[in-house]
């Protein structure tokens, strides 16, 4: 089952958090500040699947944001379903704001 | 109209308040005006909506806490407000405070209140910060299910939907029971809106209160037919995460999955389908080869790649091996692997793993394995992790060497070797060498990869160096020249930093000791070499002290071990030892500093004299054996440490001094001139030896000639004219080897165990580090499930657990019902039987005879049924805990035991035929809690003695 939804842009900011169980504030900004890192400093090259912690995450770069999903990891959950949920994600999203930007996050 | 103002900071407002209020008020919200009085109206001004308040946070950088404070004081004032709105504006931006970190648990009443509003725009923010704020602790949360009973009726299907998925965060079970009915009856709306979050619901509120799955579950599965996709793809969604709970429940559903699956088109809930049907067919025999056509159908048509994936899993994962839907799957996964797109590749790999494991004939592995050695090699950590571990298992002895050839070619290009080397030593260790065919090139691999300096697996490489030297004796005559040929290295290439890691010049220096009878014939000046290398390298004496002592020793077997006929290798060792060992007798490390004293005095003791030596050849004589790494632990203790060796005798007065008073200062000043006269006397006569032995650099004051004995030695060493690298030698000494025929190598893979000591179950075997080694799972659960009934352990001993459960008391009868069980603990050779309970003289059990209440009679096998006993309450009428001491007897029974072994030491034993024992435990505990009736009976009743303990 998907436990988080990020958005982050470039610089590392979070746009937008969604959490699907309970963390503290603490722990939430030391998971988005570790993943994030990671994320972003992984190449176009290499896949779109991290395992960080208990979770498997699937990110996927869209312009200047990136939208991380993370996952239970021992479920296996479909990763390739995952990468077309962000995808639908993100046409909704340009549906709505009409050619989104990561302003109207 | 905006709902506030926006004011600039709070000390603006402040003012603002005290001078202006009645000005600012007469631009107020009408509404806000009419219902409340002027006073109440200036209380107003506070209020801000939302987005203010967080442009207001975020215009107090660096003080937000203060303002933040600030904020929660206005907002307890706007949430006693009469005003709708205001309340509901306040418990926003509370939530809103709530997600920041503070807690808003004083304001839940004002949260219900909110949410019972009419407006929509109002008791939304009620809801959103009840799912935020509401725990199963929150008191009021009772009062929410009158709301949601409303809301679920409500006209608009807005208002229905935000109350459902309110519920789903904030159920209880006392909620959920409640509520039920109302929640079932939205099943079957006309609305596909609210059906398909009520089924979302359902499942959050399965999670709280189990039981109302019963009851729901017809109704849930009509909705497996509903005609609208959401509603559908909610339903499966929901059978599919209850399924991972307990898939067996729900092989009834099988008929309508499968038709949803033959007939959909939507990808989503394909591989929702797929999953359920993952979980179901390792149930349901007859279900793979329903699936089988379906999968096939999928699996050729489906455009999307993530179907596909899924199908592809579920084959491999339910579908029996040698099936044509398998190769077909196995060659879909073929193409996943050579795709261009990196994310499909890392999941073939992922799930190759699985393939590799289930299916263990090898099809198409050569293909494969050339696969995952180019994976390897990708930049992406994570595919590389798994192609890594993939390849761990795909090697056979007929591919390892390949295998590490490439994965240490790689190792030297890549920046982060370490997994890369991991992955050697891990698959050569496995099942005790069971890949490495040829040890001699093994061995040669540590070698190359012990010269890596930085690597965290050096402490693992020199394990495994010693350790297949130990098991492998036909590899020894190669390893310790190959050690040998480590240690010296030559000194230019130490320069270059090519020389091998501290644990290998530990391990190198213990072969070389140890195993010096393999040294190549004429073996006097590998003995002479060794020696010099291990004691007079520049960089051993920097090393740690463990090594250090590793070589000191080794240098001093060496010179007990040099064969007989050589009397001048003999001279020159004992001339080396003499003159290298006093500078590590001079070693801060103590440990060095002991051991080489310690190599000194045996060199001293002998001297160069090869004949004399020949009788110290048992010190080193026995070979080392590998040795189980619990054998300690298996080891029969013979010795109690906590009883004193020896009888203390009482002192004799004659030998006491004539003031023993231990504190006086004087007597205890006589004992120690005694104790230092005593002492100085074998110094004195140690003196002269050492200066008799004519070597001055042995002393501590000596700084001359060693240091130029040591130059000398330098200056020999350049004049070696071989710089070759030893590894070069070492593999074109391999090569030769080979040409010539490579010994047959034979592996002791069997460890040596603990003397005397009671064997294992497992003795003798090869522990399998391999993962298809699977474990029983322990029957744990009739246990656990007695637990829950409040079933205690009273007794736990060696053979046999005694567990008891204490029902009601039945106050009319005066009687106490309790239930016993008994579980054996022992190993199943052993025949527990007979298990009786003795109860206290004072306690009266109907059931019970003079030897107490039978609880087995004959023989008890896993566990025994449950046996009543009705206790006479009449001792326990008093409120409190009482002990119940009872007694335990059984009989032990075994066919092969010897008696005096294993209960030498218990209570009460009493041979039958020399195999049967009586055993007693009286650590039984049996603690009957009861409350007296009306009227507290006299305390004379309580029984202090004869057992009974009041808690």
């Amino acid at each position: 089952m998907i436990k988080f939804i990020l958005m982050v842009n470039k610089q590392g900011q979070t746009r937008l958090a969604q959490y699907y169980e309970f963390l503290s504030v603490r722990e939430r900004v030391t998971l988005e500040g570790e993943l994030i890192r990671k994320c972003l400093s992984r190449s176009e090259s290499q896949c779109s699947f991290v395992e960080y912690r208990d979770y498997r995450v699937v990110y996927r770069r869209y312009a200047s944001l990136y939208f991380i999903v993370g996952i239970d990891n021992d479920e296996d959950c479909n990763e390739l379903a995952i990468l077309e949920f962000i995808h639908t994600l993100v046409e909704t999203l340009d549906k709505y704001f009409e050619n989104v930007c990561e302003l109207d996050i | 109209m905006p709902l506030a103002r926006v004011a600039p900071s709070p000390d603006l407002i402040f003012q603002s308040s005290v001078h202006h209020a009645g000005h600012f008020g007469t631009d107020k919200k009408p509404s806000a005006m009419k219902d409340d009085e002027f006073g109440r109206s200036a209380t107003m001004v506070f209020e801000k909506s939302l987005t203010a308040m967080v442009k207001g946070i975020r215009a107090h950088r660096g003080n937000e806490s203060e303002y933040i404070q600030a904020c929660i004081t206005e907002i307890q004032k706007e949430v006693a407000s009469k005003n709708m709105s205001t309340k509901s504006m306040a418990v926003l931006k509370l939530a809103y405070l709530t997600m920041l970190g503070y807690d808003m648990a004083w304001a839940t009443f004002a949260v219900v209140e909110v949410m019972g509003t009419n407006r929509f725009a109002t008791k939304r923010p009620g809801y959103l910060a009840s799912s935020i704020s509401f725990t199963d602790q929150t008191d009021v949360g009772l009062l929410t299910i009158n709301l949601f009973k409303k809301d679920f009726g409500s006209q608009s299907q807005y208002e229905s939907g935000t109350a459902i998925n309110c519920l789903s965060n904030i159920c209880s079970a006392e909620i959920s029971r409640d509520i039920m009915t109302d929640l079932l009856s939205l099943l079957s709306s006309s609305r596909a809106y609210l059906r398909k979050k009520t089924v979302l619901c359902l499942y959050r509120i399965f999670l709280k209160d189990p039981p109302a799955l019963r009851t729901c579950f017809p109704k849930l599965k009509d909705r497996l037919g509903d005609e609208d996709q959401g509603v559908l793809t909610a339903t499966v969604n929901t059978f599919l995460e209850l399924a991972r709970k307990n898939a067996r429940n729900y092989l009834s559903l099988v008929p309508q999955l499968y038709h949803i699956l033959v007939n959909t088109q939507n990808n989503w809930l394909s591989i929702k389908l797929l999953k359920v049907f993952q979980l179901l067919s390792p149930l349901e025999p007859r279900l793979p080869a329903k699936l089988v056509e379906p999968l096939t159908n999928i699996l050729n048509t489906t455009k999307a790649q993530s179907v596909e994936f899924e199908a592809i899993r579920c084959v491999v994962r339910s579908m029996p091996e040698g099936s044509a839907i398998v190769a077909l799957a196995i060659e879909k996964l073929q193409t996943f692997l050579n795709s261009s797109d990196r994310n499909l590749r890392f999941l073939a790999l992922d799930l190759y793993k699985e393939v590799v494991e289930k299916f263990k004939e090898k099809t198409s592995l050569k293909d494969l394995h050339d696969k995952v050695l180019t994976s390897i090699e990708e930049p992406d950590l994570t595919v590389r992790r798994v192609a890594l571990q993939l390849l761990d298992r795909i090697v056979d002895p007929s591919n390892f060497q390949e295998a590490v050839q490439r994965l240490l070619e790689f190792s030297r290009k890549a920046t982060l070797n370490d997994e890369f080397i991991g992955t050697i030593l891990r698959m050569a260790a496995r099942d005790r060498y069971a890949l490495v065919e040829d040890f001699a090139w093994y061995l040669l691999i540590l070698g190359e990869i012990s010269r890596n300096m930085d690597s965290s697996y050096a402490a693992t490489v020199a394990e495994q160096f010693v350790d297949i030297c130990v098991r492998v004796p036909q590899v020894r005559p190669y390893a310790v020249t190959l050690a040998l040929g480590l240690l010296d290295t030559p000194a230019e290439a130490e320069r270059d930093s090519i020389s091998v890691c501290t644990p290998m010049v530990a391990a190198c220096a213990w072969l070389l000791g140890e195993y010096s009878g393999d040294l190549e014939k004429p073996s006097e000046a590998a003995f002479l070499s060794g020696a010099k290398v291990l004691l007079t390298s520049r960089s051993i004496q920097a090393l740690d002290a463990a090594t250090q002592t590793q070589c000191i020793w080794a240098a001093s077997k060496l010179y007990l071990a040099v064969p007989e006929h050589a009397p001048s290798t003999v001279a020159q060792l004992h001339e080396l030892l003499c003159s290298q060992l006093p500078s590590f007798v001079r070693s801060t490390h103590l440990d060095v500093s002991e051991r080489a004293r310690l190599a000194l005095n045996i060199a001293n003791f002998y001297k160069a004299d090869a004949q004399s030596l020949q009788s110290a050849k048992g010190l080193v004589a026995e070979q080392l054996l590998p040795v189980k790494p619990d054998a300690q632990a298996q080891v029969p203790v013979s010795v109690d440490l906590d009883e004193p060796f020896f009888v203390i005798e009482e002192a004799r007065p004659s030998f006491m001094p004539v003031r023993a008073d231990p504190t006086d200062p004087y007597s205890l000043a006589s004992t120690y001139k005694d104790d230092l006269g005593f002492a100085s006397e074998p110094n004195r006569a140690e003196a002269p030896q050492s200066t008799a032995q004519g070597v001055p650099s042995s002393s501590m004051y000596y700084l001359g000639k060693s240091d130029e004995r040591a130059a000398a030695e330098q200056a020999q060493e350049p004049s070696v004219p071989e710089v070759k690298d030893p590894l070069a030698q070492m593999r074109e000494r391999l090569e030769a080897q080979r040409n010539a025929g490579a010994p047959k190598y034979q592996v002791m893979r069997d460890d040596v165990t603990a003397p005397g000591a009671t064997p294992t179950p497992d003795a003798g075997q090869v522990p399998s580090s391999s993962s298809t080694a699977t474990l029983p799972i322990p029957p744990e659960k009739e246990l656990t499930d007695l637990q829950g009934r409040l079933w205690t352990v009273c007794h736990r001993g060696e053979h046999l657990a005694v567990y008891v459960c204490i029902r009601s008391p039945n106050l009319r009868k005066r009687q106490i019902r309790l239930e016993l069980r008994c579980e054996r603990l022992c190993a199943p050779e052993l025949l527990v039987s007979d298990v009786a309970l003795r109860f206290p003289s004072a306690a009266h059990v109907q059931e019970a005879d003079a030897s107490g209440r039978m609880l087995v009679v004959g023989s008890l096998q896993e566990r025994s049924s449950k046996v009543k006993a009705n206790l006479d309450s009449a001792p326990f009428l008093w409120p409190g805990v009482f002990d119940l001491r009872c007694e335990l007897e059984y009989l032990v029974k075994s066919a092969s035991w010897k008696p005096q072994r294993l209960f030498g030491e218990l209570p009460r034993i009493g041979p039958q035929d020399g195999v049967a024992f009586y055993q007693t435990a009286s650590d039984v505990i049996i603690s009957p809690a009861v409350i007296a009736p009306i009227g507290t009976p006299s305390s004379q009743r309580i029984p202090t003695r004869d057992g009974f303990h009041r808690g």
